[in-house]
């Protein structure tokens, strides 16, 4: 394992959460929907967690269901609005800068449900409030979707305005937010955001991979994307996963003990970063927004194609992304298209995660190995 | 249902054989069109219909094609031919491969032969134009009869109609009833009792009347040829599958590819081992710039060739150096021009230590700003041994063709940079003079890089998998 930068595409598993993991794949064997003693103590498990979990999220343990991660949420809430509206058959709107879970569901909503879908552009890089007025004003939707942080320069986006904008112009708006990027960075809390759906994928705060959150406002009706045994009140069915929902309820209680004075040290953290980058005389520029969150930093380095420098990072021991984890293909990468980058911009552009567990040797090491690539290999690209 | 006399005359057929027969193949079958064109790399080329419990047993029949025509070199050519077979068939027992007149047979020695497997095998093996499944039986008119009669039962009865029908649903060529056929007699052993004339009446007299609803002969365009040679066994075939032709792997000398990750070189590397050309292979890393990924690819682009052109080794040149050495000292337009004037350098110092006596490249005039005809004149001047170009004349469309039939393109197109697409100037000269190319390299220290090059190169062994059993 190399030099971990790389939190955003996944969080490093926690040791004390992966014991628990361990434990409780040994203990809670069994079928939580059996009847019988060893069920019923799965039923149990899971249902104490569910309550842990509302209280972090401060949402009601009956809004929690588990999925299999981010996308799986993602996809229950924009396609049961769907279908629950068909009658309406209002629009569906969203944004250019979505993540490809959102934006990829919309575009097969779409087409197989005929629906019209506004991907409404963002204003010099950052959410354009009035292109979602006017479009509202347009006409009114069935549903809104926004990110909460984006998962590419971490931007904030502006829920207390979106919502205000919902209830004036479109209150019927079923409004989904999809906040993988900001749970373990901001506290959450469902009652106060005020959202339908919030979205929530586990292994990004040291949890195991295979398991994410939906909540669902209790009195919504919701068609469910996985029919079959009636799990989870017939909103999710599938035989529910004991182990890995301890240990995410685990992973959760911790990270959000420590939200505030985490966001405290990784500021600092990038703060070093940018210093010892400026330092170095490299050509670099950040591409944040001024609000966002220190966690995700996204840089663009005209001397090098990202791909070079992350293969050069790479073998010196060292994990970062560059464009979204998702998208590793040779096209520009549509999000960092909506968020103002060039085609050619997006292909110097680099991701860096800072998390608690980064070491300010790291950044060191990490800003003098770009230093030296950027020497010895850089502005030789066309 | 024609009258008697006319179905007589038109059953008639010679048995004049040409030395090197290349028929159409008359039975459609999975994964091979009608025109005779080889089917995928990786799709199975047979669709058995062997009928159970037949008389005789069964061999392979291959055909030659252009060996036919060499003359005392011929021996040489079939005794390759025979090895690189007799390679792949390792996995599926002991062969014994023989030859008589432009034909091969190929028969299992320990063990009934599984022409399906065998015919699968060899289906890669340059140096033959197609094979077919022969059923072998005692030279005996009744015994011709009842395995016709079995055969029949595969082909033109009403239930094996309809398998065939379905099977066959993604052709374009439909199968309407009746099912027209033809009977082809060769009679070589001429003590045999009846002319071929009449084998043919009988055997086509035998199918009409037993399956009178769903065939009718037709000389001209039969859906269905049956082909019977009476020698001192009697071989009777139907299906032809064709093979990729070409000269059998080892006579052709030996020669060295540039490897690129792209669509072309890797087609250009089949060409030449389809005229019985060794390969040797060569691949320009250049770390940072290019990843492990690009890597990766064209190892498992040489994998790919290996198939056809046998083993051969990889040559991995770590390129760093020189490309850095050049981004200092070689004018931006001119990069590319000089990139390949020295990797062909290093090519050649290669294969001049290794007995190579031929480059090779996927290069097609005009294809891009550095395959212009000065351009190529420019890479040329460098090059003291021949530079082959397979592709020089073919469209694009031919070479994507190609290399979807040998099952390089999906690899192809993978998205991993190599050298050669990282490096492209936004303007190159696109006609320089050997003039303009010697002034972009005189700060180059040539020799010194390509010997510095040459001793940072990895050889890998890809080896030609044969199947098992």
């Amino acid at each position: 394992m190399g030099i971990y930068f790389d939190s955003t595409a996944s969080g490093l598993l926690d040791p004390e959460v992966l014991d628990l993991y361990v434990e409780a794949l040994k203990k809670f064997n069994y079928n939580p929907a059996s009847l019988h003693h060893d069920g019923r103590e799965c039923r149990l498990a899971i249902e104490e967690a569910r309550c842990r979990m509302a209280t972090v999220l401060d949402c009601e343990a009956e809004e929690i269901i588990f999925t299999s991660g981010g996308s799986e949420s993602i996809n229950t809430a924009l396609k049961s609005v769907t279908i629950e509206s068909r009658r309406r058959g209002r629009k569906l709107v969203s944004d250019a800068a979505e993540h490809p879970a959102t934006m990829e569901t919309l575009r097969f909503l779409e087409t197989a449900e005929k629906r019209e879908v506004d991907f409404l552009p963002l204003k010099n890089g950052r959410y354009d409030l009035s292109a979602l007025r006017a479009s509202l004003e347009g006409s009114a939707a069935d549903l809104i979707s926004s990110l909460y942080v984006h998962n590419e320069n971490g931007m904030i986006y502006p829920l207390a305005e979106i919502k205000a904008l919902r209830d004036e112009l479109s209150p019927s708006a079923k409004w989904h937010v999809d906040a993988v990027q900001a749970l373990g960075k901001l506290s959450i809390s469902f009652k106060n955001i005020g959202a339908d759906f919030m979205s929530f994928s586990l292994h990004k705060i040291g949890a195991p991979k295979g398991i994410g959150l939906l909540l669902a406002r209790r009195n919504l009706r919701l068609c469910p994307l996985i029919h079959g045994g009636g799990q989870q009140g017939g909103r999710r069915s599938g035989t529910e996963n004991p182990p890995l929902i301890l240990a995410s309820a685990l992973a959760m209680e911790k990270s959000a003990k420590t939200v505030e004075q985490n966001w405290t040290r990784v500021s600092a953290l990038k703060t070093l970063l940018l210093e010892r980058l400026r330092a170095s005389s490299q050509p670099f520029r950040e591409v944040s927004d001024a609000r966002s969150v220190p966690h995700i930093v996204l840089l663009l380095f005209p001397g090098l194609r990202a791909q070079t420098l992350q293969n050069g990072l790479s073998e010196r021991g060292f994990d970062l992304s560059i464009g979204s984890a998702c998208a590793s293909t040779k096209d520009a990468d549509p999000a960092l298209i909506a968020l103002g980058l060039s085609a050619d911009e997006s292909r110097h552009a680099v991701r860096i995660s800072l998390s608690a567990q980064t070491r300010e040797e790291d950044i060191e090491r990490l800003v003098h190995e770009i230093a030296d690539l950027l020497t010895r290999f850089g502005g030789a690209e066309h | 249902m024609h009258a008697g006399e006319n179905k007589r005359d038109s059953i008639i057929s010679t048995s004049d054989a040409s030395a090197s027969d290349s028929h159409e193949s008359s039975t459609p079958f999975l994964g091979v069109d009608t025109q005779g064109k080889a089917s995928q790399g990786s799709a199975d080329p047979v669709q058995g219909n062997a009928p159970t419990a037949l008389p005789g047993d069964e061999i392979v029949l291959a055909r030659l094609g252009e060996i036919a025509l060499k003359g005392l070199n011929r021996n040489r050519f079939e005794s390759q031919l025979f090895h690189n077979m007799q390679y792949r068939l390792r996995g599926l027992g002991k062969y014994k491969i023989t030859q008589s007149d432009s034909r091969i047979w190929i028969e299992r020695k320990d063990g009934p032969t599984d022409t399906k497997a065998v015919i699968h095998a060899i289906h890669d093996v340059f140096g033959y134009v197609s094979a077919s499944p022969v059923r072998r039986i005692p030279q005996d008119m009744e015994v011709l009869r009842n395995t016709v009669a079995k055969l029949g039962e595969s082909l033109f009865s009403e239930e094996a109609i309809r398998i065939n029908a379905a099977k066959k649903s993604d052709h374009v060529r439909t199968t309407s009833l009746p099912i027209s056929f033809k009977i082809e007699c060769k009679r070589i052993e001429k003590s045999f009792p009846l002319r071929s004339y009449d084998v043919c009446c009988s055997l086509g007299d035998l199918i009409t009347e037993r399956w009178p609803e769903t065939t009718r002969v037709d000389v001209h365009q039969p859906d269905v040829t049956i082909y019977v040679e009476i020698r001192e066994s009697i071989y009777l075939y139907h299906e032809i599958y064709p093979a990729r032709k070409g000269l059998p792997v080892g006579m052709g000398g030996k020669g060295m590819l540039l490897l690129s990750g792209g669509i072309d070189s890797p087609v250009a590397g089949y060409r030449m081992a389809s005229r019985g050309m060794r390969l040797e292979a060569i691949y320009f890393h250049t770390p940072p710039y290019t990843g492990e990924d690009a890597k990766i690819k064209v190892i498992d682009l040489a994998h790919i060739l290996a198939r056809y052109a046998g083993t051969l080794t990889l040559h991995i040149v770590n390129f760093t150096e020189v490309q850095l050495t050049m981004n200092k000292l070689v004018p931006e337009d001119m990069m590319t021009i000089v990139m390949r004037r020295m990797m062909l350098r290093i090519a050649e110092a290669i294969s001049r230590e290794r007995g190579l006596k031929a480059l090779i490249t996927g290069e097609s005039l005009g294809q891009v700003a550095s395959q212009t005809l000065e351009a190529l004149v420019c890479t040329d001047a460098v090059a003291g041994l021949p530079i082959f170009r397979p592709l020089i004349g073919c469209d694009k469309d031919e070479t994507v063709a190609l290399a979807q039939d040998i099952g390089s393109f999906e690899t192809s197109i993978l998205p991993y940079e190599d050298c050669c697409t990282v490096f492209v100037a936004k303007h190159p000269k696109t006609h320089p003079s050997l003039e303009n190319a010697e002034k972009a390299e005189a700060k180059l220290d040539v020799e010194a890089l390509t010997r510095l090059a040459v001793s940072q190169s990895e050889a890998l062994q890809i080896q030609l998998k044969n199947l098992e059993a």
